[in-house]
């Protein structure tokens, strides 16, 4: 399909926006109930954060890949588990959101094995707040032009549900994003439905390229945009000190720059669930991964793929952190370096006051510091593509002029020499005394003295997004007044209320969003099934 | 190059510890210009925490590799003879660079320890696990050993390895020694490595 239709131009029963795990499921699911179909995706292709994880999806409550390995669920005790007062991750849920959750879980299964295709693996053991075996696990995608990041099964779970999509009539525009979505007026002024919304067609890096199109949507818009956390200005209403040098989970491929909230807020709508945003419980940050922009732990992009143009490094990924130290932008340590990839008050120490009045917020960037028997036993490779040398990795013949070669967009000041080499030489005593009197590290093994010196980035790297827009159990966007905002409907990580890492409230949201907003929008006009012939 | 940086800066390395008291240390010491220019000839003299110099070399006329422009030289430190942390400093010209080693006596027997990963009830060898006995220190191999030398007497061994609880035992030794800990992985707080690592 091509952007230059006519600008009144594209009608369609329901629009899609984002073609990721939520945006496909619930293409296929109106399109399965006749409804015509258009999906918006703005790279590229399809797939999402989802097409780059591990594939799990927590979906239970009775599954038949429950019942099949003797798994005793109910809808019950799924909503149960996710709302448990005794965790973070339960406790400041919206109940009638996990509601709604519990008892579409096992349907939503149900829909993607049978209409969707998608092949499982056993059930992984329980995990989170699951108390019984409930996260399905795809296979992967057995095509390798498909599967973006071999390895991660991901591949497996969205790449069946695009093909079926497209093979019962969705409609997909790649490279094109929405612009703004428009709500009716009566005479009198009052507000009432989503009937439209406004896309542009962007290049490879998103940037608008054309004009804009106008696409009405006459049973309802979807919003499945991935959420917030690639909006400094956005994640910064939970986080302040969440400020520019923070990057994002897979935020080349699938931006998440809070588009959908930003555009349905401009028609009224409601954010909800900040505390499930700020609790601190789960993949809100990670560490683990350096030497390259988009440094999320659990994701090493292969040189093979074809968004790598993008990437530009694979990073490097540390197994034992006896084999560097971490520094502040003002080359000084700051915390015990083994800390896990999820340890908050490692994160919290990271982002403490520089000590700048220049900058009060964000900590600055953290530097991995090392040296060449690091490298020799991690067996890294520091040369492009392993690493990003615009940058993000630097190396030099010693510490003080590795600290002058520090230079980027983040690195607002520069790294004292001085500051870098104190920290290594008084580093390399903790190592001969076997301890770590500023930080306590364990058993502080290995000295960063043989040159070449490297500097990795190793800032931390913002994930999930919880807190989003209001949603009830009909994935109905609410508006400030707590009224459904008529038309608008909102899945996945743009959503909110539901402090879950994953696919599995993406799906489940995303069929239940397709399947009220046929049904709402049959009920309206009294229309049946259409023929996507229509939406062309 | 930054605003602060020394016209010369060095970098030491061969220090490795713990260096029996009264024998002689041999270390790396490389400077580079900031301009990357030739340092050869140029003095490094070594001196002791009180400013007495212990030891000096020349810059060779190589550069050491995987560098740029590091112009190198091996010079030999006399170790004292009191055991403990003992502090040098390297320079060429004004830059210098600090660098040190723990002294210990000499050892006298060998404690063999072997870590194992009880993770999921099962017993299993766990290498790359660091082991230490004070200034001591040394790697689990595939089998989840590591030797250390070790003077006589008791001794508090602690190993640890990355994703794995830190664990502490003591060690008598009077004579070549074994002993055996055991550890498991920690819960991060990340909720998926329960996926990854209980079965």
């Amino acid at each position: 399909m091509s952007s230059s239709a006519n600008n009144e131009d594209l009608s369609y029963d329901v629009v899609v926006v984002g073609g990721g795990p939520g945006g496909l499921i619930a293409a296929l699911t109106a399109r399965h109930l006749g409804a015509s179909v258009l999906l918006i995706e703005q790279n590229f292709d399809v797939g999402g954060r989802g097409v780059l994880s591990g594939g799990g999806a927590y979906l239970g409550g009775g599954t038949s890949l429950q019942r099949a390995e003797g798994i005793e669920d109910s809808p019950e005790r799924l909503f149960q588990d996710w709302v448990r007062a005794d965790s973070l991750l339960g406790r400041y849920n919206d109940r009638e959101v996990v509601w709604a959750y519990a008892n579409n879980s096992a349907a939503t299964f149900e829909f993607m094995t049978e209409v969707g295709n998608v092949k499982w693996r056993p059930l992984g053991a329980a995990d989170r707040l699951d108390t019984v075996k409930r996260r399905a696990f795809s296979l992967e995608w057995e095509e390798p032009a498909g599967q973006v990041v071999p390895g991660q099964f991901g591949s497996g779970i969205v790449r069946p549900l695009e093909k079926a999509a497209r093979e019962l009539g969705v409609h997909i525009l790649l490279k094109h994003r929405m612009v703004s979505l428009h709500r009716d007026r009566d005479a009198q002024g009052a507000k009432g439905r989503v009937s439209k919304l406004a896309i542009v067609e962007v290049d490879d890096y998103f940037t608008p390229t054309g004009e804009v199109i106008s696409v009405k949507a006459r049973q309802g818009v979807i919003l499945a945009t991935g959420g917030h956390s690639g909006n400094v200005g956005f994640r910064r209403m939970f986080d302040p000190r969440l400020t520019e040098e923070y990057q994002y989970t897979g935020q080349n491929w699938a931006p998440k720059t809070a588009d959908g909230e930003v555009a349905a807020m401009a028609v009224g709508a409601s954010i909800w669930g900040f505390a499930g945003q700020t609790n601190e419980s789960d993949g809100q940050l990670s560490k683990g991964l350096m030497g390259t922009r988009s440094n999320y732990h659990g994701l090493l992009w292969s040189v093979d793929s074809p968004h790598f143009f993008r990437e530009k490094a694979t990073g490097l990924k540390p197994s034992d952190y006896q084999n560097l130290v971490l520094v502040r932008e003002s080359g000084v340590r700051f915390y015990d370096e083994t800390a896990g990839v999820r340890d908050y008050d490692y994160f919290a120490a990271a982002m403490s006051w520089s000590g700048d009045p220049e900058k009060l917020n964000g900590g600055g960037p953290i530097w991995a510091i090392f040296d060449a028997e690091a490298v020799e036993r991690e067996g890294w490779n520091v040369t492009p593509p392993n690493v990003d040398t615009d940058g993000f990795f630097f190396s030099a013949d010693t510490i003080e002029e590795l600290a002058g070669q520090i230079q980027m967009e983040y690195q607002w000041r520069p790294m004292p020499p001085g500051n870098l080499r104190a920290t290594i030489e008084r580093y390399n005593r903790c190592v001969d005394e076997g301890v770590d009197p500023d930080h306590q590290k364990p058993t502080p093994r290995f000295k960063i003295q043989r040159p070449p010196f490297y500097a990795a980035w190793h800032t931390p790297v913002v994930h999930d997004s919880y807190a989003g827009l209001r949603i009830n159990g009909s994935a109905q966007v609410i508006d400030t007044e707590e009224a459904p905002i008529p038309g608008l409907f909102a899945t996945g990580d743009c959503a909110s209320g539901f402090t879950q890492h994953g696919l599995g409230r993406a799906f489940t949201f995303g069929y239940i969003a397709a399947r009220a907003a046929v049904s709402t929008g049959q009920a309206r006009t009294g229309s049946g099934p259409t023929s996507n012939k229509d939406g062309v | 190059m930054a605003a602060g940086q020394p016209e010369i800066t060095l970098a030491v390395w061969g220090a490795d510890g713990p260096a029996v008291v009264g024998s002689t240390l041999s270390v790396h010491v490389g400077a580079r210009s900031r301009s990357g220019g030739s340092l050869a000839g140029q003095t490094v003299i070594v001196r002791g925490a009180a400013g007495h110099e212990v030891g000096s070399g020349k810059l060779g006329g190589n550069i050491w590799p995987g560098t740029l422009a590091l112009w190198w030289t091996s010079v030999e430190v006399p170790v004292p003879a009191e055991p403990g942390l003992h502090v040098w400093h390297a320079s060429v010209g004004t830059s210098h660079f600090a660098f040190s080693v723990a002294a210990v006596p000499a050892p006298a027997h060998t404690l063999t320890v072997t870590v194992f990963n009880t993770t999921n009830a099962e017993i299993e060898p766990l290498p790359g696990t660091h082991v230490r006995a004070g200034h001591h220190a040394a790697t689990t191999d595939e089998s989840g050993g590591a030797v250390l030398a070790l003077p006589p007497g008791r001794h508090t061994v602690e190993a640890w390895k990355q994703g794995y609880g830190s664990v502490k035992g003591i060690a008598v030794v009077g004579s070549d020694t074994e002993i055996s800990l055991v550890t498991e992985v920690i819960a991060d707080k990340d909720p998926q490595y329960v996926r990854e690592h209980w079965r």
